[in-house]
């Protein structure tokens, strides 16, 4: 995967986040922002923002590597971020909770983030904010969820299985795809939608926002043999049933 | 009484309707094994075959497994530990069951990152049938609604003066059990929200209302016929060569010869169907013929489907079973009552292979989550244990070995229930009829191999 290296283009990026209820767009040359409305992830029990605070603002700048790492420094106001866990300690304060394509990666207690492991190619970096007791904290509803995207340089590897996915507001077109894989592959499924929602691979545990008129793909090395199915969480409906043999 | 039960129902739906979760196969877990290959699905099935036939001639001419199912008392030093064991298994009973109801009501409400659905469907609902099989009746210890009942009967026997009840060895019915599993299966094999914790911890809340009001009503001697859980795995516990007699004395006896001496009582039989057909369907879903009729279908239209599904299934395995009935009845002459409680218990190896087949790589991967889940039960991100790191190994077991120990459980569970039927036959009648009696058993335990094979089979 990690083959020989490409010219690092490694100048770092700004790149403003906004929370979902906010809402301003920024992308820059190597990296984009995407907005969200809906949480990320597993559904993570939340704690309503204390209501007579600013919803926090965030801004990230992230330095992505050759080697499959990248620096992120995050600028946060309105938020205070505490090394403490435990019970719900001063309100509007606490830690972050770090998710790379749809992985939780870690906790952050401090502004600087180091990610390592990162294949070439665009990865999902979401940021949520959370009570020390690490429960997110969500405002109107919708968690405090920061996203972007992030590339890393080098050689995108040449996946071994395409799956093409069709979904609209009724679930997915022409019915649950059927797709069998070897061992090992590298394998993209690309899901084109025109709804808004999350998809998520069960047990690969890989899992993305879909935008309303946008291809998105989902990435993944079939390392796990059986069978496994891919669904809409929102409704619960399944779209794909995934042989890996 | 009947009122409280409506309102209690009543809101049993408001409170599912709103829980909305993944749906998901059998609770929990997203991994489900590889389809067998054809030719190993081939010599399972001819094998079966080929085993039914030699034992219509060559197995044993008297019965043995109802001599056979007495035993032999294991030494002294094993009673005591038995016996040591017994109150611990009792705290621990009731202890799990405290956990997993705390997690239910007030863990995550996300089910991987919550203790309670995990382990109700993974080690408890599959590991404790397992263990059932191989270890005897320790769920009779275990169990927390027969500790909770017998607590409660011996206080309101000092309260009140009046003698405690015996316990009685069996209950008198077992039909309030099957509404019990039904609801239990349905609840993990029907419901869009299974493996929401909320929906669990509603589900368990009112099944051990359910169980110490019947307690309250009837005595504790019906929660022995009516704890669903306790019904299958002190059924599937007969296969086990450890039992327990009346007296409390840990005894070994010969596997599977517990099935002569079950105590079998109205609604035992229908009860294994259910349990049987539960395990058909949960297979059968796996099927693209299935996938067809659920495509783009979710929260109650899928729950109706696939309650439709599950309805089907056990009207198939216990039709196929009646027929059977039917025609040996017209052989030999015997009422079809008698001959369901005479034969009814070969099908508890059938079930206990269907089980072991479906859900033998579900254990054995799926069940490692509580590993992670120990140091978090709740997942309110602590860590007791140190192990919130852990990550399955889902290549801990190979996808060969795991078609292996399904064709073979599968093939293993036939022999046992043809072997048990034999045995029942040549105590019943005299050795011609006895032989002509088991072509419809044995036709009926074909159409089942074959029928679990073409399912795991199917993808």
């Amino acid at each position: 995967m990690m083959k020989n290296v490409l010219r690092a283009v490694a100048a770092a990026t700004v790149l403003t986040l906004a929370a979902a209820a906010c809402g301003s767009d920024n992308p820059t040359a190597s990296t984009t922002v995407t907005m969200t409305s809906t949480g990320v992830g597993h559904a993570h029990e939340t704690a309503p923002w204390p209501g007579d605070l600013d919803v926090p603002d965030l801004t990230l700048t992230a330095t992505p590597h050759d080697d499959g790492t990248a620096d992120l420094r995050v600028g946060i106001t309105g938020f205070k971020l505490q090394s403490g866990e435990g019970d719900v300690g001063d309100t509007g304060s606490g830690h972050m909770h770090v998710s790379v394509d749809g992985h939780d990666v870690g906790m952050a207690f401090t502004p600087e983030i180091h990610l390592d492991g990162l294949a070439p190619g665009t990865h999902h970096v979401a940021i949520r904010l959370s009570g020390p007791d690490h429960v997110i904290y969500a405002y109107l509803g919708t968690p405090l969820s920061y996203e972007a995207d992030l590339v890393i340089p080098g050689e995108v590897p040449v996946p071994d299985q395409v799956i093409e996915i069709s979904v609209d507001a009724s679930g997915v077109v022409g019915g649950i795809v059927d797709a069998s894989v070897k061992l090992g592959d590298l394998v993209n499924i690309n899901i084109t939608s025109t709804v808004a929602e999350e998809v998520h691979l069960h047990v690969y545990d890989v899992m993305a926002h879909l935008t309303p008129g946008e291809t998105t793909t989902l990435t993944f090395t079939a390392d796990i043999p059986g069978v496994f199915e891919a669904e809409l969480e929102g409704p619960g409906i399944q779209i794909l049933n995934l042989e890996v043999k | 009484m009947k009122r409280r039960a409506a309102i209690a129902a009543g809101l049993a739906v408001t409170t599912l309707a709103a829980a909305a979760s993944p749906a998901g196969a059998h609770g929990v877990g997203g991994r489900v094994d590889l389809p067998l290959p054809v030719w190993q699905l081939a010599w399972a099935a001819g094998f079966a075959v080929a085993v039914s036939f030699v034992a219509l001639g060559a197995f044993w001419k008297t019965p043995r497994l109802a001599a056979a199912s007495v035993g032999e008392s294991l030494p002294s030093a094993v009673q005591r530990v038995g016996a040591a064991l017994d109150p611990v298994l009792k705290v621990i009973g009731v202890a799990s069951f405290g956990v997993i109801l705390v997690g239910a009501w007030w863990g995550n409400t996300s089910p991987s990152l919550n203790i309670a659905p995990q382990v109700t469907y993974i080690w408890f609902w599959v590991g404790v049938q397992f263990a059932s099989m191989l270890l005897g009746d320790f769920w009779r210890s275990l169990n927390p609604f027969y500790t909770v009942a017998d607590v409660a009967a011996s206080i309101r026997a000092r309260v009140t003066g009046k003698p405690l009840s015996k316990c009685p060895e069996s209950p008198a019915t077992e039909w309030p059990a099957v509404v019990a599993i039904t609801s239990f299966l349905w609840m993990e094999l029907a419901y869009h929200a299974s493996s929401s914790p909320r929906s669990l911890g509603l589900w368990l809340t009112t099944y051990t209302a359910a169980m110490l009001a019947g307690a309250a009503k009837w005595g504790r001697g019906w929660v022995r016929g009516a704890e669903g859980f306790g019904v299958l795995f002190t059924k599937l516990s007969a296969i086990s060569p450890l039992h327990r007699d009346g007296s409390g004395n840990f005894r070994f006896r010969a596997p599977l010869s517990g099935l002569a001496t079950l105590p079998i009582v109205g609604g035992s039989i229908p009860f294994v169907l259910v349990v049987l057909g539960s395990t058909s369907f949960d297979g059968f879903t796996r099927n693209s013929i299935w996938r067809d009729v659920v495509t783009n279908r979710s929260g109650w239209n899928l729950t109706f489907v696939r309650t439709l599904g599950f309805v089907a299934a056990v009207i198939v395995v216990g039709g196929a079973f009646r027929i059977a009935i039917e025609l040996m009845s017209h052989i030999t002459s015997t009422s079809s009552g008698e001959l369901i409680r005479r034969f009814g218990p070969s099908l508890i190896p059938i079930a206990a292979a269907y089980s072991v087949a479906h859900y033998f790589s579900f254990v054995f991967l799926d069940g490692q989550i509580v590993w992670r889940l120990m140091s978090d039960p709740f997942g309110k991100g602590w860590d007791l244990f140190g192990t919130v790191g852990y990550r399955i190994h889902y290549t801990a077991i190979s996808p060969r070995r795991i078609a292996w120990a399904q064709t073979l459980s599968i093939a293993i569970g036939h022999v046992l229930g043809v072997a048990t039927a034999h045995d029942k036959a040549v105590d019943s009648y005299p050795r011609d009829v006895a032989v002509r009696s088991q072509y419809p058993m044995l036709g009926v335990m074909i159409t089942y191999t074959v029928l679990g094979l073409v399912i795991l089979l199917s993808s």
